[in-house]
């Protein structure tokens, strides 16, 4: 093996000695901006939150905020690519989420350009042809996906066929066929704006410049970030018919503006275990846990697919396993053991920098403080969990399936719910 | 003391300069146990192992072995909160795991246990046989994966016959541990919080099999390529070369680039690079002849010739600024993909698994720095002197 050169012991101690103050101050902000140095790294991941979903949009305008996202990108990344930086959009009812990847060289140059783009510089007619092009594919596969009809299904049982909470996340194809560069570019003045965004840096970098960057053109002002909550609804079921061969279900607990997220976060997991798809479930084909938030709390949902007869017990047994987290502290070492897994689970999903920064941009965008994300697992105990599970309320609840007794038939269109 | 049953051949603690993003800071060679390539990155609690094992066998018994660990690995990691997988590559099996920085010694452990004696108890050979040879299969039953197979069997000769797994016994497989997975020839690349040091204990004292009995080698099984469903021409082109790595990958690249404009169905320019063995390889497939036919009189060329004239295309409209293009977005691409704990492991394993050397990423980058417009001109012009390898798989 080949020499890569020497080291002394004064180099050892200092190189210890600043593990353990790295360590023992983890980041943590207030502001609206995160950064955080991580030596060693080779790449610097940046995430900004807007507040731009779809919870803002009239009916017509539906997506406006995904396709003026998506423009921004298109109209950046000749320029990002150059750099080596690419960056991607995600939205939902209350944000619209810009994350990038930058190599550590370049990581400066690319983030200004992309802030340029965003707040500068009208993003103009051919960045939103591309982004038309990019936006609307995905969209229409949703629509006709019965993935996307479960989870409508979900969001008119939870908020109301006419609430603009319902409509699906990303627009409509019809509307984002419709809008024009005029619509993109007053979405992006009038709604793009640094007092509605969080951001977050992550990386080997310079924090001193990195917070000039940020300042630069981001506000770091104490103001919330004024989150919109939908009207109080109670649970509601939709039911669908549709032929098919399995059956979805979605669970949406709701959870109010106290509520633990980390507790919940570890819940979900807890559900996911129990209830996924494993040789001891056959029934159950898939599952998945979402924490949704707004700013009124949100909701833990639980979407599983199944075998059509054990559709009611699959989604029982959820009910089930969080009641039974609410009445009874998990045995120590049950829990010990889950919080082990949790954990691993959380910090490979935050293995990448630009995952980091998302985490922390959203932290920020919802709780408007920041703390790492190993230091809030560190924090979970056996009453958090029982306490956030007591916290849930009734849910709401969608059912996609074949009807009763049968083994498929026809599509029935979309909207003719039971 | 424990420390002294180590060889510590380099130490280089504190922040890696901008220059040496991929530089491990400390590589290790126990007596007793693998070399140890450690990479320091201290702000995240997560740690990648990679684990390579120089297996130059019959790739079903390669695979074989493997697939008799993957479910205690596996799940054993899973209790861990931490991720395990296996891979192989044409010359080494790779066994890697990444998860929290306090359980650190149980993933090694698991390492330890995943690259250990087999079990060979019925219960498990059988399904390991039959999820081997599925493995096998599936990267033959394609066109593409095919096309490389036999470039593979013409450029790497010396590489072992496939094989197939469905034939070994236990006694086989027990030789083809014992003879392949001896501790002191194994890489292990840590990339992980803790302090160089403390990654290097729980790889001391691996113990060596036990030889092994008679001079059997395992049986290479006849394992006929199977017939993949073919709707279109699939072509593959290699020329060997004896150019700088670094240099090979920026041509590469520029002909990948290049290559992309030719509206093919799909095409791909990449160099492969198994120590001083070296090719450029062009992998492409075109629309079936009835519609190229009716689509442009350029289809009517064929397609390993429309491929080879790519090289001198390239090289007459080279420009220092294209190669600096192509350079950097070589550089650029390894750091994006070193940015997390596995990532950077698996680029300095894989390094150090082609060169040999703790450094060889970090080596490679410092290389491609230094590439110009005048090093690639002077591959393409030498390429296009030799006849390439030419493997066609037809519909």
């Amino acid at each position: 093996m080949r020499s890569t050169g020497a080291a002394t012991a004064a180099q050892l101690a200092a190189a210890t000695a600043l593990f353990a103050t790295l360590l023992a101050t983890p980041a943590r902000s207030q502001g609206r901006l995160v950064i955080l140095d991580e030596p060693a790294g080779t790449a610097v991941g940046l995430a900004v939150v807007i507040n731009a979903g779809n919870a803002w949009e009239t009916a017509a305008e539906s997506g406006l905020g995904r396709l003026a996202a998506q423009a921004v990108v298109e109209r950046a990344r000749p320029r990002l690519a150059a750099l080596g930086a690419t960056a991607s959009v995600a939205c939902d009812a209350t944000t619209v989420r810009f994350s990038l990847v930058l190599p550590a060289p370049t990581w400066q140059s690319a983030a200004e350009l992309f802030f340029e783009t965003l707040f500068e510089y009208p993003v103009g007619a051919d960045a939103v042809a591309r982004a038309r092009a990019a936006v609307l594919e995905p969209v229409r596969m949703e629509e006709h996906s019965f993935t996307g009809d479960i989870r409508a299904a979900l969001a008119r049982a939870r908020f109301g066929r006419s609430s603009r909470w319902a409509r699906p996340p990303c627009g409509r194809a019809e509307t984002l066929a419709a809008l024009g560069a005029d619509d993109v570019e007053r979405m992006i003045r009038t709604r793009f704006l640094p007092t509605r965004a969080t951001a977050a840096i992550v990386g080997p970098v310079d924090t001193a410049a990195a917070g000039a960057l940020l300042r630069r053109w981001l506000s770091d002002s104490d103001l919330p970030v004024l989150v919109p909550a939908p009207d109080p609804t109670s649970g509601g079921h939709i039911r669908v018919e549709r032929a098919t061969v399995t059956t979805w279900v979605a669970l949406a607990f709701p959870f109010d503006r106290d509520a633990d997220i980390e507790a919940l976060r570890l819940l979900g997991f807890r559900i996911r275990e129990a209830v996924g798809p494993s040789p001891a479930r056959p029934e159950i084909f898939d599952a998945a846990v979402e924490l949704e938030r707004h700013g009124d709390g949100g909701a833990l949902i639980v979407y599983l697919v199944t075998a059509p007869d054990r559709a009611r017990d699959a989604a029982d047994t959820v009910r089930e396993l969080i009641h039974r987290s609410a009445a009874e502290r998990m045995p120590a070492a049950e829990f010990d053991a889950l919080l082990q897994r949790y954990r691993g689970h959380r910090l490979l999903a935050l293995a990448a920098p630009e995952a980091r920064a998302m985490d922390a941009a959203l932290e920020l965008f919802f709780d408007g403080a920041f703390h790492p994300a190993a230091e809030r697992v560190a924090d979970l105990t056996r009453s958090r969990l029982r306490h956030a599970a007591d916290a849930l309320g009734t849910p709401a609840s969608a059912v996609l399936g074949p009807p009763p007794g049968a083994r498929g038939g026809t599509r029935t269109p979309p909207g003719a719910d039971g | 003391m424990i420390l002294a049953l180590a060889t510590i051949l380099t130490v280089v603690v504190g922040l890696p300069p901008g220059d040496s993003l991929l530089r491990p800071d400390l590589a290790a060679d126990p007596e007793e146990g693998p070399a140890v390539i450690v990479r320091h990155r201290p702000a995240q609690p997560l740690v990648a192992v990679r684990l390579s094992v120089p297996a130059r066998a019959p790739a079903g018994a390669v695979s074989l072995l493997q697939e008799l660990a993957r479910a205690p690995f596996e799940t054993g990691a899973a209790a861990l909160g931490a991720r395990a997988t296996l891979a192989r590559t044409p010359t080494h099996a790779i066994y890697s795991v990444v998860g929290p920085a306090e359980v650190y010694p149980e993933m090694v452990a698991l390492l330890r246990r995943a690259v250990g004696p087999p079990d060979l108890s019925g219960v498990r050979l059988v399904p390991a046989r039959h999820a081997a040879d599925r493995a096998l299969a599936a990267e033959r039953d394609t066109p593409e994966p095919l096309v490389r197979h036999r470039l593979r069997q013409v450029l790497l000769p010396e590489l072992p016959r496939a094989g197939a797994a469905a034939t070994l016994t236990a006694g086989d497989v027990t030789r083809v541990w014992r003879r392949f997975f001896i501790p002191e020839r194994m890489t292990a690349v840590v990339v992980g919080p803790m302090p160089p040091e403390e990654a290097l204990a729980p790889f001391r004292g691996w113990q060596r099999p036990p030889e092994p009995s008679g001079v059997r080698r395992p049986p290479v099984a006849a394992s006929a390529d199977p017939a993949p469903q073919v709707v279109r021409p699939w072509i593959g082109l290699a020329y060997r070369t004896r150019a700088e790595p670094a240099v090979l990958a920026v041509t590469a690249a520029l002909l990948a680039r290049h290559l992309s404009l030719l509206a093919l169905r799909s095409c791909t320019a990449e160099f492969w690079w198994n120590g001083e063995r070296r090719a450029l390889v062009i992998i492409a497939s075109a629309e079936p002849p009835a519609e190229a036919a009716a689509d442009s009189a350029a289809a009517a060329i064929p397609l390993a010739e429309r491929l080879r004239a790519g090289l001198a295309e390239v090289a007459a409209a080279l420009t220092p600024a294209s190669v600096a293009i192509a350079r950097r977005g070589l550089m650029h691409d390894m750091f994006v993909a070193a940015r997390t704990p596995q990532g950077l492991a698996e680029l300095i394993g894989d390094f150090h698994d082609r060169t040999g050397a703790a450094d060889g990423a970090q080596e490679f980058l410092s290389d491609l720095v230094r590439v110009d417009a005048r090093d690639v001109h002077r591959v393409l012009v030498s390429l296009d002197e030799v006849a390439p390898v030419v493997v066609e798989v037809r519909p």
